[in-house]
């Protein structure tokens, strides 16, 4: 008993707190009186930027989630997806290319369809596809990288074949396992009785809350990667044939940027970086990054983000490779 | 903790959001975290915060309900300790966000970014193995370069800043005297990067904050502005060096204002704008820090 009242006088102290700071913010001298080194603040302000950029595209990935939730039913679903499991690979990658959304809309998206009952393999598709394969991702390489086309081009049609490749291995390794922790979702469960736009609000909080976790996670290890991390030294081992790609990959992965301005910030690198080692960053970093990794924790089992984390590791560089060799 | 706890708790968090991105926007500090383009989304985000944060105030009074037997898929943990210090993940942010919300970045993250002149100088030996690091300069002997600057970027995939900016090149090229404003910001710096010798000798004006390389003697600084396209993890550092006695006294994060006449110099091969300076004095921070990357499609034809 005595937890429930601390927890209800927590709450109220929160919410004193929060107005208090909303009205009173500016004359707390805090920042005075502990006065954080700059790295302190540095993190924090990149965290929160990180945070605040993806807040937008979560709500908006957790609205069409529990409106798919809502009104999606198994059966459409099954009526889209050709039984065979390699067929079923084209309708994703179409999936993927229509809804432009980034890859923190996409996890609850996906775990959504899957629990709909759509293949794991093809909501792995859907789940690498949608962030890279997407008109405003195109727009934003193109204009970055201007002078060279091709770039946009060859980043598009390496996502397409690396998308179906990272389906069929995953296929191949799960089947149809199913990828979700502890299947705690109860599907085609619908309520009659109540208001279903108050059900989607409440879906969509409950989603926030369960995802938010890790995104502020992942945000927080980004931040301070990013703060104390040389880049230069990222960069002095990217000049090799094997070693550039692969520490483009890295650089990618660990920097979490969001799918639509991560070309702007590969075309800084052109200086040192080769166009292979380019695409491996455009066309990595969207599918999984660091970031990304501790979303997917939120709803699918370790050891499968483990081994789709690996198997999209691999897929990149040996496809980045072989473009390497022959473009 | 019961379930209506939770959702007591869930929506003052959500509360705490709506306050913290509405004051970010009324104040503008919302621009310290990300670009201008990206407002349209906070809008959103601020109405789905307030809606959210409502509907779940009402639940946790209303529909104590377990009567619906569904917690769905979202179970609630009835450990108090735990549940608090998942919450606290939430809270830091919307008050670290209250607090520190002026804050902005400076020297010490151009320095972990990396001024990408200063890495070119010291990999200056390492650079004749690597093809593409050797597009941008001319007199290198490559075979399948061509000669002039414009034709060797075209043809290896580096930008050219020209095709870029026509405008800003073309005004560049007609006036006397070179000003950086906000907006064009990132496209002079990049146009005078891409052809140093065109804009030599005219006197330029430059507003930013002071950096220094650590191999740069301590006559030289970097004047620069961080540009961001999306959001301030993906900023990059945009600036000139700086060159001229008067430099010393400045200490790095000092925001100054610089006049001086453009000169191209010369490292290991590469030519670089550097600004010889006439006039340095401080200046207060601006309210603004950031130069943002604008996307112009309608260039997009060329």
């Amino acid at each position: 008993m005595i937890s429930h009242k601390f927890s209800t006088l927590i709450g109220y102290i929160l919410l004193l707190l929060f107005f208090a700071l909303f009205l009173f913010g500016d004359l707390f001298p805090i920042p005075d009186i502990l006065t954080p080194s700059e790295n302190i603040l540095n993190v924090n302000t990149i965290f929160l930027s990180i945070v605040l950029e993806a807040i937008p595209f979560i709500l908006l990935g957790v609205f069409v989630s529990s409106l798919i939730q809502l009104f999606v039913k198994e059966e459409h679903l099954n009526r889209f997806i050709p039984r065979n499991p390699i067929l079923a690979l084209a309708p994703a990658v179409a999936i993927g290319a229509i809804f432009p959304v980034c890859e923190c809309a996409i996890v609850p998206i996906v775990r959504r369809l899957i629990a709909k009952g759509m293949p794991m393999h093809v909501g792995m598709v859907v789940l690498v596809s949608a962030p890279v394969l997407n008109p405003i991702v195109y727009l934003s390489t193109f204009h970055a990288f201007q002078s060279t086309p091709s770039i946009a081009y060859a980043r598009m049609g390496l996502a397409f074949v690396i998308a179906l490749l990272v389906g069929l291995l995953m296929y191949l390794l799960y089947e149809r396992a199913n990828p979700l922790k502890e299947s705690k979702i109860k599907v085609g469960h619908h309520h009659h009785s109540r208001n279903r736009f108050k059900e989607m609000f409440d879906h969509a909080s409950d989603e926030f809350f369960d995802m938010g976790k890790f995104l502020i996670i992942g945000a927080f290890l980004a931040a301070l990667v990013q703060t104390f991390m040389d880049r230069d030294t990222l960069a002095a081992i990217g000049n090799g044939v094997y070693t550039g790609p692969a520490a483009m990959m890295g650089m990618a992965y660990i920097l979490s940027l969001c799918s639509e301005a991560d070309a702007f910030v590969a075309s800084s690198f052109q200086s040192f970086a080769t166009p292979a080692s380019l695409l491996a960053f455009l066309v990595y970093g969207p599918m999984i990054d660091l970031k990304n990794t501790i979303l997917l924790f939120a709803y699918f089992r370790a050891r499968f983000v483990a081994s789709l984390v690996f198997v999209i590791t691999l897929t990149t560089f040996s496809i980045i490779m072989i473009y390497q060799n022959f473009f | 903790m019961k379930r209506h706890h939770h959702i007591f708790i869930r929506s003052v968090i959500l509360l705490g959001f709506t306050l913290l991105l509405f004051k970010l926007m009324v104040t503008g500090n919302i621009y310290n975290y990300i670009a201008p383009k990206m407002l349209p989304y906070f809008y959103f985000a601020l109405i789905v915060f307030m809606i959210l944060g409502g509907r779940q105030f009402l639940r946790g009074d209303r529909e104590q309900e377990a009567a619906c037997g569904c917690n769905h898929e979202h179970t609630y943990s009835t450990s108090t300790i735990k549940s608090l210090s998942i919450y606290l993940l939430f809270i830091i942010p919307v008050i670290s966000g209250f607090l520190f919300s002026e804050h902005t970045l400076g020297a010490s993250v151009a320095k972990k970014k990396g001024y990408q002149f200063a890495q070119i100088e010291e990999t200056t030996e390492s650079r004749v193995d690597n093809p593409t690091e050797n597009n941008q300069q001319e007199g290198v002997k490559q075979p399948e370069v061509p000669a002039g600057p414009d034709e060797t970027s075209l043809e290896n995939g580096v930008i050219t800043p020209k095709d870029m900016y026509p405008d800003r090149y073309k005004e560049m090229s007609t006036e006397e005297k070179i000003m950086l404003n906000d907006d064009n910001y990132i496209s002079t710096i990049n146009l005078l990067e891409e052809e140093p010798e065109t804009f030599a000798g005219k006197s330029i004006v430059i507003r930013g904050f002071v950096y220094r390389e650590p191999n740069f003697p301590s006559s030289r600084i970097v004047v620069g502005r961080f540009g961001v396209s999306c959001c301030v993890a993906d900023a990059g550092i945009y600036g000139i060096m700086v060159e001229g006695e008067q430099v010393l006294n400045y200490n790095e994060d000092t925001w100054i204002e610089v006049h001086g006449t453009v000169q191209t110099a010369m490292f290991n091969d590469w030519h670089l704008p550097i600004i010889e300076l006439s006039s340095i004095h401080e200046i207060n921070k601006p309210k603004q820090t950031y130069v943002y990357e604008e996307i112009d499609y309608s260039n997009l034809e060329q």
